[in-house]
Protein backbone atom coordinates (compact mmCIF):
# COMPACT_ATOMS: atom_id res chain seq x y z
CA UNK A 1 0.00 0.00 0.00
CA UNK A 2 1.50 3.55 -1.10
CA UNK A 3 1.86 6.35 1.30
CA UNK A 4 -0.54 9.63 1.12
CA UNK A 5 1.89 11.72 -0.81
CA UNK A 6 -0.17 14.45 -1.39
CA UNK A 7 -2.20 15.49 1.72
CA UNK A 8 -0.49 17.85 3.58
CA UNK A 9 -3.40 19.24 6.16
CA UNK A 10 -6.66 17.63 6.55
CA UNK A 11 -8.51 20.75 8.84
CA UNK A 12 -11.84 19.31 9.90
CA UNK A 13 -14.65 21.69 11.23
CA UNK A 14 -13.39 24.69 9.38
CA UNK A 15 -16.48 26.02 8.60
CA UNK A 16 -19.91 26.29 10.25
CA UNK A 17 -23.60 27.16 8.83
CA UNK A 18 -23.18 30.85 9.23
CA UNK A 19 -25.88 32.84 10.90
CA UNK A 20 -24.58 35.82 8.69
CA UNK A 21 -26.29 33.69 5.65
CA UNK A 22 -29.68 34.12 6.78
CA UNK A 23 -32.22 34.27 4.17
CA UNK A 24 -33.75 37.38 4.91
CA UNK A 25 -38.02 37.16 5.11
CA UNK A 26 -37.64 33.48 5.65
CA UNK A 27 -39.64 33.11 8.83
CA UNK A 28 -38.73 29.19 9.33
CA UNK A 29 -35.21 30.87 9.41
CA UNK A 30 -33.65 31.31 13.10
CA UNK A 31 -31.19 33.81 13.86
CA UNK A 32 -28.97 31.32 14.93
CA UNK A 33 -28.22 28.10 13.69
CA UNK A 34 -31.00 25.51 14.52
CA UNK A 35 -30.32 22.16 15.30
CA UNK A 36 -30.51 20.19 11.59
CA UNK A 37 -32.10 16.71 12.00
CA UNK A 38 -28.90 15.17 12.45
CA UNK A 39 -27.74 17.51 15.50
CA UNK A 40 -28.82 17.09 19.04
CA UNK A 41 -29.94 19.93 20.32
CA UNK A 42 -27.56 22.71 21.40
CA UNK A 43 -25.01 21.64 18.85
CA UNK A 44 -24.30 23.38 15.84
CA UNK A 45 -24.01 21.66 12.77
CA UNK A 46 -20.80 21.58 10.72
CA UNK A 47 -20.98 20.70 7.23
CA UNK A 48 -17.26 21.96 5.86
CA UNK A 49 -14.44 20.69 5.52
CA UNK A 50 -10.79 21.79 4.32
CA UNK A 51 -8.51 19.91 2.43
CA UNK A 52 -5.06 21.12 1.42
CA UNK A 53 -3.59 19.01 -1.57
CA UNK A 54 -0.52 19.68 -3.83
CA UNK A 55 -2.62 17.98 -6.88
CA UNK A 56 -6.18 17.60 -7.64
CA UNK A 57 -6.52 13.63 -8.05
CA UNK A 58 -9.13 11.72 -6.22
CA UNK A 59 -10.62 7.91 -6.34
CA UNK A 60 -14.51 7.42 -6.59
CA UNK A 61 -15.80 4.30 -5.87
CA UNK A 62 -19.96 3.49 -5.76
CA UNK A 63 -22.63 1.52 -4.97
CA UNK A 64 -21.47 -1.83 -2.95
CA UNK A 65 -23.60 -4.17 -1.61
CA UNK A 66 -25.15 -7.85 -1.05
CA UNK A 67 -28.11 -8.62 -4.04
CA UNK A 68 -30.59 -9.47 -1.13
CA UNK A 69 -31.32 -7.84 1.99
CA UNK A 70 -29.59 -8.71 4.74
CA UNK A 71 -27.65 -11.26 2.46
CA UNK A 72 -23.90 -10.46 4.77
CA UNK A 73 -22.64 -13.44 2.79
CA UNK A 74 -22.97 -12.98 -0.11
CA UNK A 75 -21.32 -9.40 0.17
CA UNK A 76 -18.97 -8.35 -2.45
CA UNK A 77 -16.06 -8.13 -0.12
CA UNK A 78 -13.12 -9.40 -2.86
CA UNK A 79 -14.52 -6.80 -5.39
CA UNK A 80 -14.13 -4.30 -3.27
CA UNK A 81 -11.07 -4.72 -1.27
CA UNK A 82 -9.53 -5.48 -5.11
CA UNK A 83 -11.41 -2.08 -5.94
CA UNK A 84 -10.42 0.27 -2.99
CA UNK A 85 -6.31 -1.37 -3.46
CA UNK A 86 -6.73 -0.03 -7.07
CA UNK A 87 -7.74 3.70 -5.74
CA UNK A 88 -4.79 3.23 -3.24
CA UNK A 89 -2.47 2.39 -5.95
CA UNK A 90 -3.31 5.67 -7.96
CA UNK A 91 -2.40 8.01 -4.78
CA UNK A 92 -5.23 10.48 -4.71
CA UNK A 93 -5.57 12.83 -2.28
CA UNK A 94 -8.76 11.91 -1.23
CA UNK A 95 -11.78 9.49 -2.66
CA UNK A 96 -15.24 9.90 -2.93
CA UNK A 97 -18.24 7.45 -2.98
CA UNK A 98 -21.67 7.50 -4.33
CA UNK A 99 -23.65 5.97 -1.47
CA UNK A 100 -25.23 2.56 -1.16
CA UNK A 101 -22.99 0.33 1.10
CA UNK A 102 -25.18 -2.12 2.85
CA UNK A 103 -28.86 -3.88 1.91
CA UNK A 104 -30.59 -4.60 5.55
CA UNK A 105 -33.70 -4.66 6.45
CA UNK A 106 -35.71 -2.66 8.99
CA UNK A 107 -33.96 -3.90 12.20
CA UNK A 108 -30.64 -2.46 10.87
CA UNK A 109 -29.04 -6.28 12.40
CA UNK A 110 -26.85 -6.23 9.69
CA UNK A 111 -25.76 -2.69 9.44
CA UNK A 112 -22.84 -3.47 11.27
CA UNK A 113 -21.70 -6.70 9.71
CA UNK A 114 -21.34 -4.91 6.52
CA UNK A 115 -20.44 -1.95 7.06
CA UNK A 116 -17.59 -4.38 8.82
CA UNK A 117 -16.63 -5.43 5.82
CA UNK A 118 -16.65 -2.90 3.88
CA UNK A 119 -14.64 -0.57 6.01
CA UNK A 120 -12.11 -3.24 5.94
CA UNK A 121 -12.11 -3.24 2.43
CA UNK A 122 -11.67 1.05 2.71
CA UNK A 123 -8.69 0.28 4.77
CA UNK A 124 -6.38 -0.46 1.75
CA UNK A 125 -6.77 2.81 1.19
CA UNK A 126 -5.21 5.46 4.11
CA UNK A 127 -6.75 9.06 2.49
CA UNK A 128 -10.09 10.31 3.30
CA UNK A 129 -13.17 9.56 2.06
CA UNK A 130 -15.82 11.40 1.76
CA UNK A 131 -19.30 9.20 1.51
CA UNK A 132 -22.70 9.85 -0.16
CA UNK A 133 -25.57 8.72 1.36
CA UNK A 134 -27.16 6.39 -0.58
CA UNK A 135 -31.12 4.77 -0.32
CA UNK A 136 -29.71 2.11 1.09
CA UNK A 137 -28.56 4.06 4.03
CA UNK A 138 -32.32 5.24 4.33
CA UNK A 139 -35.37 2.69 4.22
CA UNK A 140 -33.92 0.83 1.11
CA UNK A 141 -36.78 2.40 -1.35
CA UNK A 142 -35.48 5.11 -4.15
CA UNK A 143 -38.20 7.08 -2.67
CA UNK A 144 -37.34 7.10 1.17
CA UNK A 145 -36.20 9.96 3.09
CA UNK A 146 -34.57 10.14 6.51
CA UNK A 147 -33.67 12.53 8.88
CA UNK A 148 -35.48 13.32 12.37
CA UNK A 149 -39.02 14.93 10.99
CA UNK A 150 -38.22 12.94 7.84
CA UNK A 151 -41.32 9.83 6.91
CA UNK A 152 -38.44 7.34 7.43
CA UNK A 153 -37.20 8.65 10.59
CA UNK A 154 -33.97 7.80 11.34
CA UNK A 155 -33.15 3.81 10.94
CA UNK A 156 -30.53 2.01 12.18
CA UNK A 157 -29.03 2.12 8.55
CA UNK A 158 -28.87 5.22 9.06
CA UNK A 159 -27.56 5.65 11.90
CA UNK A 160 -24.88 3.58 11.79
CA UNK A 161 -23.66 5.07 8.19
CA UNK A 162 -24.00 8.42 9.97
CA UNK A 163 -21.67 7.22 12.91
CA UNK A 164 -19.57 4.91 10.65
CA UNK A 165 -18.65 7.07 7.84
CA UNK A 166 -19.89 10.45 8.56
CA UNK A 167 -18.78 11.77 11.96
CA UNK A 168 -15.92 10.23 11.76
CA UNK A 169 -14.69 13.30 8.78
CA UNK A 170 -15.83 15.58 11.66
CA UNK A 171 -19.30 16.77 10.03
CA UNK A 172 -23.11 16.35 11.15
CA UNK A 173 -24.32 15.82 8.47
CA UNK A 174 -25.21 14.14 5.47
CA UNK A 175 -24.74 16.54 3.16
CA UNK A 176 -21.20 18.49 3.78
CA UNK A 177 -18.46 20.52 1.42
CA UNK A 178 -15.15 19.78 1.24
CA UNK A 179 -12.77 22.34 0.43
CA UNK A 180 -10.00 21.85 -1.66
CA UNK A 181 -6.78 23.84 -2.22
CA UNK A 182 -3.56 23.52 -3.31
CA UNK A 183 -0.01 25.57 -0.65
CA UNK A 184 -0.17 28.14 -3.46
CA UNK A 185 -3.46 28.84 -4.41
CA UNK A 186 -3.14 28.18 -7.99
CA UNK A 187 -6.72 26.64 -8.29
CA UNK A 188 -9.06 26.08 -6.11
CA UNK A 189 -12.11 23.56 -5.45
CA UNK A 190 -15.23 21.87 -3.66
CA UNK A 191 -16.92 18.50 -3.33
CA UNK A 192 -20.48 19.13 -2.20
CA UNK A 193 -21.83 16.06 -1.56
CA UNK A 194 -25.63 15.91 -1.34
CA UNK A 195 -28.11 13.54 0.70
CA UNK A 196 -30.50 13.46 -1.72
CA UNK A 197 -32.30 10.85 0.83
CA UNK A 198 -32.28 12.98 3.61
CA UNK A 199 -33.74 16.05 1.67
CA UNK A 200 -35.40 19.06 3.92
CA UNK A 201 -35.17 22.62 3.77
CA UNK A 202 -32.31 22.99 5.30
CA UNK A 203 -30.31 20.82 3.42
CA UNK A 204 -31.94 23.21 0.24
CA UNK A 205 -31.03 26.44 1.89
CA UNK A 206 -27.17 25.03 2.81
CA UNK A 207 -27.16 23.29 -0.99
CA UNK A 208 -27.60 26.57 -2.29
CA UNK A 209 -24.93 28.89 -0.61
CA UNK A 210 -22.32 25.65 -1.03
CA UNK A 211 -23.13 26.16 -4.32
CA UNK A 212 -22.33 29.60 -4.32
CA UNK A 213 -18.54 29.53 -3.19
CA UNK A 214 -16.65 30.30 -6.10
CA UNK A 215 -14.27 27.70 -6.98
CA UNK A 216 -12.28 26.80 -10.10
CA UNK A 217 -13.80 23.21 -9.93
CA UNK A 218 -17.13 22.22 -8.65
CA UNK A 219 -17.77 18.89 -8.16
CA UNK A 220 -21.15 17.21 -7.05
CA UNK A 221 -21.38 13.99 -5.31
CA UNK A 222 -25.19 12.50 -4.93
CA UNK A 223 -26.30 8.77 -5.10
CA UNK A 224 -29.26 9.32 -7.33
CA UNK A 225 -28.92 10.32 -10.99
CA UNK A 226 -31.13 13.40 -12.21
CA UNK A 227 -33.50 10.80 -13.49
CA UNK A 228 -34.20 9.26 -10.78
CA UNK A 229 -36.71 11.55 -10.13
CA UNK A 230 -38.55 9.72 -7.06
CA UNK A 231 -35.66 10.15 -5.21
CA UNK A 232 -37.18 12.98 -2.67
CA UNK A 233 -33.86 15.65 -3.38
CA UNK A 234 -32.66 14.51 -6.73
CA UNK A 235 -35.30 16.93 -8.61
CA UNK A 236 -35.00 20.13 -5.72
CA UNK A 237 -31.15 19.85 -5.49
CA UNK A 238 -30.92 19.53 -9.48
CA UNK A 239 -32.80 22.94 -9.29
CA UNK A 240 -30.57 24.44 -7.43
CA UNK A 241 -27.42 22.96 -8.93
CA UNK A 242 -28.63 24.22 -12.02
CA UNK A 243 -28.05 27.72 -10.54
CA UNK A 244 -24.34 27.12 -10.10
CA UNK A 245 -21.11 26.68 -12.18
CA UNK A 246 -20.26 23.24 -11.97
CA UNK A 247 -17.95 20.42 -13.51
CA UNK A 248 -19.28 17.74 -13.04
CA UNK A 249 -22.22 15.57 -10.94
CA UNK A 250 -20.72 12.14 -10.07
CA UNK A 251 -23.43 9.60 -9.20
CA UNK A 252 -24.66 6.26 -8.46
CA UNK A 253 -27.24 4.16 -7.80
CA UNK A 254 -27.71 2.19 -11.04
CA UNK A 255 -24.59 -0.49 -10.87
CA UNK A 256 -22.90 0.62 -13.55
CA UNK A 257 -20.68 2.81 -14.87
CA UNK A 258 -21.18 5.74 -17.87
CA UNK A 259 -21.34 8.98 -18.92
CA UNK A 260 -25.01 9.92 -18.66
CA UNK A 261 -24.34 13.17 -20.01
CA UNK A 262 -21.87 16.21 -20.57
CA UNK A 263 -22.02 16.82 -16.52
CA UNK A 264 -23.11 13.86 -14.88
CA UNK A 265 -20.85 10.81 -14.54
CA UNK A 266 -22.23 7.26 -13.38
CA UNK A 267 -19.60 5.54 -11.16
CA UNK A 268 -22.45 2.73 -9.65
CA UNK A 269 -20.26 -0.36 -10.48
CA UNK A 270 -18.13 -0.87 -7.00
CA UNK A 271 -19.47 -4.49 -6.52
CA UNK A 272 -23.46 -3.97 -6.03
CA UNK A 273 -25.13 -6.45 -8.54
CA UNK A 274 -24.38 -5.01 -12.08
CA UNK A 275 -27.06 -3.72 -13.51
CA UNK A 276 -25.25 -3.21 -17.08
CA UNK A 277 -22.86 -4.92 -19.15
CA UNK A 278 -19.74 -3.03 -17.95
CA UNK A 279 -17.33 -4.60 -15.51
CA UNK A 280 -17.31 -3.73 -11.82
CA UNK A 281 -14.35 -1.06 -11.68
CA UNK A 282 -13.57 2.45 -9.99
CA UNK A 283 -12.48 6.02 -11.34
CA UNK A 284 -9.79 8.38 -10.45
CA UNK A 285 -10.33 11.67 -11.32
CA UNK A 286 -6.84 13.85 -12.29
CA UNK A 287 -6.39 17.67 -12.95
CA UNK A 288 -3.96 17.83 -15.69
CA UNK A 289 -1.10 20.01 -16.09
CA UNK A 290 -3.50 22.33 -18.94
CA UNK A 291 -6.24 22.27 -16.15
CA UNK A 292 -8.61 19.88 -17.40
CA UNK A 293 -10.28 17.09 -15.47
CA UNK A 294 -9.31 13.77 -16.75
CA UNK A 295 -11.53 10.89 -15.51
CA UNK A 296 -9.71 7.55 -15.72
CA UNK A 297 -12.31 4.12 -15.53
CA UNK A 298 -10.51 1.28 -14.57
CA UNK A 299 -11.65 -2.53 -14.07
CA UNK A 300 -11.58 -3.72 -10.22
CA UNK A 301 -9.99 -7.43 -11.54
CA UNK A 302 -7.00 -6.08 -13.99
CA UNK A 303 -7.08 -2.77 -13.26
CA UNK A 304 -6.62 -1.78 -17.22
CA UNK A 305 -8.19 1.37 -17.80
CA UNK A 306 -11.35 1.07 -20.09
CA UNK A 307 -12.56 4.88 -20.81
CA UNK A 308 -11.18 7.97 -20.37
CA UNK A 309 -12.70 11.39 -21.30
CA UNK A 310 -11.48 15.15 -19.78
CA UNK A 311 -13.47 18.12 -19.14
CA UNK A 312 -12.88 21.70 -18.52
CA UNK A 313 -13.13 23.16 -14.99
CA UNK A 314 -16.61 24.76 -16.59
CA UNK A 315 -17.81 20.72 -17.49
CA UNK A 316 -17.59 21.06 -21.19
CA UNK A 317 -15.43 18.87 -23.13
CA UNK A 318 -11.98 18.94 -23.15
CA UNK A 319 -9.33 17.02 -25.81
CA UNK B 1 -48.48 -30.44 14.00
CA UNK B 2 -46.69 -32.13 15.92
CA UNK B 3 -42.84 -32.58 16.54
CA UNK B 4 -43.07 -36.67 14.81
CA UNK B 5 -44.97 -34.57 11.78
CA UNK B 6 -42.49 -32.22 11.13
CA UNK B 7 -39.75 -34.43 11.50
CA UNK B 8 -41.42 -36.76 9.02
CA UNK B 9 -41.85 -33.34 7.13
CA UNK B 10 -38.33 -32.16 7.46
CA UNK B 11 -37.17 -32.12 3.45
CA UNK B 12 -33.93 -31.02 2.22
CA UNK B 13 -33.50 -29.33 -0.55
CA UNK B 14 -30.20 -30.30 -2.85
CA UNK B 15 -29.02 -28.05 -5.93
CA UNK B 16 -25.85 -29.05 -8.25
CA UNK B 17 -24.54 -26.32 -9.46
CA UNK B 18 -23.91 -28.20 -12.70
CA UNK B 19 -21.42 -25.64 -14.46
CA UNK B 20 -19.06 -25.42 -11.15
CA UNK B 21 -20.06 -29.58 -9.88
CA UNK B 22 -20.76 -27.63 -6.61
CA UNK B 23 -23.49 -29.26 -4.60
CA UNK B 24 -25.37 -26.92 -2.17
CA UNK B 25 -27.35 -28.51 0.29
CA UNK B 26 -29.82 -26.65 2.32
CA UNK B 27 -32.02 -27.74 5.12
CA UNK B 28 -35.71 -27.08 5.89
CA UNK B 29 -34.66 -23.27 6.81
CA UNK B 30 -31.72 -22.30 5.26
CA UNK B 31 -31.56 -20.91 1.75
CA UNK B 32 -29.25 -22.21 -1.38
CA UNK B 33 -28.91 -21.06 -4.72
CA UNK B 34 -26.51 -18.54 -6.02
CA UNK B 35 -25.92 -15.98 -8.69
CA UNK B 36 -26.16 -16.89 -12.49
CA UNK B 37 -23.39 -17.81 -14.76
CA UNK B 38 -23.19 -17.07 -18.21
CA UNK B 39 -22.30 -18.91 -21.34
CA UNK B 40 -18.44 -19.05 -20.21
CA UNK B 41 -19.15 -20.51 -16.94
CA UNK B 42 -18.50 -16.76 -15.73
CA UNK B 43 -21.18 -14.45 -13.33
CA UNK B 44 -23.64 -13.03 -15.91
CA UNK B 45 -23.78 -9.54 -16.48
CA UNK B 46 -26.34 -8.04 -16.12
CA UNK B 47 -26.57 -9.80 -12.58
CA UNK B 48 -29.18 -12.35 -11.59
CA UNK B 49 -29.60 -14.58 -8.50
CA UNK B 50 -31.55 -17.28 -7.66
CA UNK B 51 -32.50 -18.37 -4.04
CA UNK B 52 -34.98 -21.01 -3.03
CA UNK B 53 -36.36 -22.36 0.11
CA UNK B 54 -38.73 -25.31 1.62
CA UNK B 55 -40.96 -25.57 4.56
CA UNK B 56 -44.18 -28.38 5.48
CA UNK B 57 -46.27 -27.23 1.56
CA UNK B 58 -44.34 -24.69 -0.19
CA UNK B 59 -40.92 -24.12 -2.55
CA UNK B 60 -40.00 -20.44 -2.61
CA UNK B 61 -37.97 -19.20 -4.76
CA UNK B 62 -36.86 -15.79 -4.82
CA UNK B 63 -35.83 -14.28 -8.14
CA UNK B 64 -33.47 -11.23 -8.16
CA UNK B 65 -32.52 -9.11 -11.53
CA UNK B 66 -30.44 -6.37 -11.58
CA UNK B 67 -32.00 -4.25 -14.16
CA UNK B 68 -31.11 -0.27 -15.33
CA UNK B 69 -33.92 -0.26 -17.65
CA UNK B 70 -36.74 -2.70 -15.92
CA UNK B 71 -39.45 -3.73 -19.35
CA UNK B 72 -42.37 -5.26 -18.68
CA UNK B 73 -41.41 -7.82 -21.23
CA UNK B 74 -38.76 -8.87 -19.03
CA UNK B 75 -39.28 -12.13 -17.73
CA UNK B 76 -37.26 -15.02 -15.97
CA UNK B 77 -37.54 -18.68 -17.35
CA UNK B 78 -38.05 -20.94 -14.92
CA UNK B 79 -38.04 -24.87 -15.36
CA UNK B 80 -38.71 -26.49 -12.25
CA UNK B 81 -40.04 -29.93 -13.73
CA UNK B 82 -42.37 -30.66 -14.60
CA UNK B 83 -43.56 -26.63 -14.16
CA UNK B 84 -42.32 -24.58 -16.74
CA UNK B 85 -43.09 -20.83 -17.32
CA UNK B 86 -42.90 -16.76 -17.38
CA UNK B 87 -42.18 -14.53 -14.48
CA UNK B 88 -41.24 -10.87 -14.82
CA UNK B 89 -41.87 -8.00 -13.09
CA UNK B 90 -44.93 -7.12 -14.82
CA UNK B 91 -46.26 -10.77 -16.74
CA UNK B 92 -46.57 -13.82 -15.52
CA UNK B 93 -47.74 -17.42 -17.33
CA UNK B 94 -47.14 -19.68 -14.01
CA UNK B 95 -50.02 -21.59 -12.60
CA UNK B 96 -52.30 -20.03 -10.46
CA UNK B 97 -51.50 -21.54 -7.52
CA UNK B 98 -48.27 -20.07 -7.43
CA UNK B 99 -48.29 -17.32 -5.25
CA UNK B 100 -46.09 -14.39 -6.76
CA UNK B 101 -44.92 -11.58 -4.74
CA UNK B 102 -43.13 -8.61 -6.87
CA UNK B 103 -40.41 -5.48 -4.96
CA UNK B 104 -39.44 -3.22 -8.10
CA UNK B 105 -36.94 -0.78 -7.68
CA UNK B 106 -37.37 1.64 -10.84
CA UNK B 107 -39.81 2.20 -13.49
CA UNK B 108 -41.35 0.44 -16.14
CA UNK B 109 -40.89 0.94 -19.51
CA UNK B 110 -39.34 4.08 -19.32
CA UNK B 111 -35.69 3.83 -20.57
CA UNK B 112 -34.92 7.26 -20.14
CA UNK B 113 -33.91 6.86 -16.65
CA UNK B 114 -32.09 4.29 -14.73
CA UNK B 115 -33.50 1.77 -12.42
CA UNK B 116 -31.93 -0.18 -9.91
CA UNK B 117 -33.87 -4.21 -9.50
CA UNK B 118 -36.49 -6.19 -9.70
CA UNK B 119 -37.31 -9.45 -7.32
CA UNK B 120 -39.99 -11.59 -7.31
CA UNK B 121 -40.78 -14.35 -5.07
CA UNK B 122 -42.34 -17.34 -6.08
CA UNK B 123 -44.50 -19.75 -2.88
CA UNK B 124 -44.76 -23.36 -5.09
CA UNK B 125 -46.78 -25.92 -3.44
CA UNK B 126 -44.46 -28.45 -3.51
CA UNK B 127 -47.24 -30.71 -4.33
CA UNK B 128 -46.87 -29.11 -7.81
CA UNK B 129 -43.58 -30.66 -7.71
CA UNK B 130 -43.95 -34.61 -8.25
CA UNK B 131 -40.55 -35.33 -10.01
CA UNK B 132 -37.64 -36.32 -7.99
CA UNK B 133 -35.25 -35.33 -8.00
CA UNK B 134 -36.36 -32.15 -10.20
CA UNK B 135 -34.46 -30.35 -12.54
CA UNK B 136 -34.16 -26.72 -12.13
CA UNK B 137 -33.37 -24.53 -14.92
CA UNK B 138 -33.24 -20.78 -14.62
CA UNK B 139 -32.30 -17.96 -17.18
CA UNK B 140 -32.71 -14.87 -18.14
CA UNK B 141 -31.91 -12.11 -20.90
CA UNK B 142 -31.47 -8.82 -20.59
CA UNK B 143 -30.67 -5.79 -23.42
CA UNK B 144 -28.17 -3.54 -21.14
CA UNK B 145 -28.68 0.00 -22.56
CA UNK B 146 -24.69 -0.48 -23.75
CA UNK B 147 -26.48 -3.03 -26.40
CA UNK B 148 -26.45 -6.41 -27.11
CA UNK B 149 -28.43 -9.26 -25.58
CA UNK B 150 -27.00 -10.49 -22.29
CA UNK B 151 -27.99 -13.94 -20.71
CA UNK B 152 -27.35 -16.15 -17.71
CA UNK B 153 -29.00 -19.37 -16.00
CA UNK B 154 -28.93 -21.38 -13.08
CA UNK B 155 -29.25 -24.92 -13.17
CA UNK B 156 -29.37 -27.49 -10.56
CA UNK B 157 -31.17 -30.51 -9.11
CA UNK B 158 -33.97 -30.48 -6.60
CA UNK B 159 -34.48 -33.35 -4.37
CA UNK B 160 -37.10 -32.71 -1.53
CA UNK B 161 -36.35 -35.80 0.93
CA UNK B 162 -39.20 -36.77 3.68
Amino acid sequence: MRSWPYLYLLVVAACIQDSSRQHPGDPDMPDAPAPTADAPPGVVPISTIALTVDDLTFGIVGDTRPPMSNDTASYPTAIITAIWKGVAAAAPGFAVSTGDYMYVSSSGAEANPQLDLYLGARMAYSGPVFAALGNHECATATASNCGPGAPDGTPVSYQTFLRRMVQPLGVSTPYFMVRVDPPGGAWSAKVVVVAANAWSEDQARWLEDAMAEATTYTFVVRHEPDSATTAPGVSPSKQIIGRHPLTMQIVGHSHSYGRLSQKELLVGNGGAPATGSLPYGYVVARRRADGAIEFSAYRWDTNVRFDRFAVWADGTAAP
Amino acid sequence: MGRRHRCALTLLLALLACERGKTLVGSKSSISGGPFLDARGKMAFPYSDARFRVDRDYLYVTLYAADEDIRSTDYFDVSIAPLSFRVGPALSTAPAVVEIDRDIDGTIDRSFDLDEEWVVELSIPLAMINTQPARVVISRCDFPKQGGRRCGRFEGTLELRP
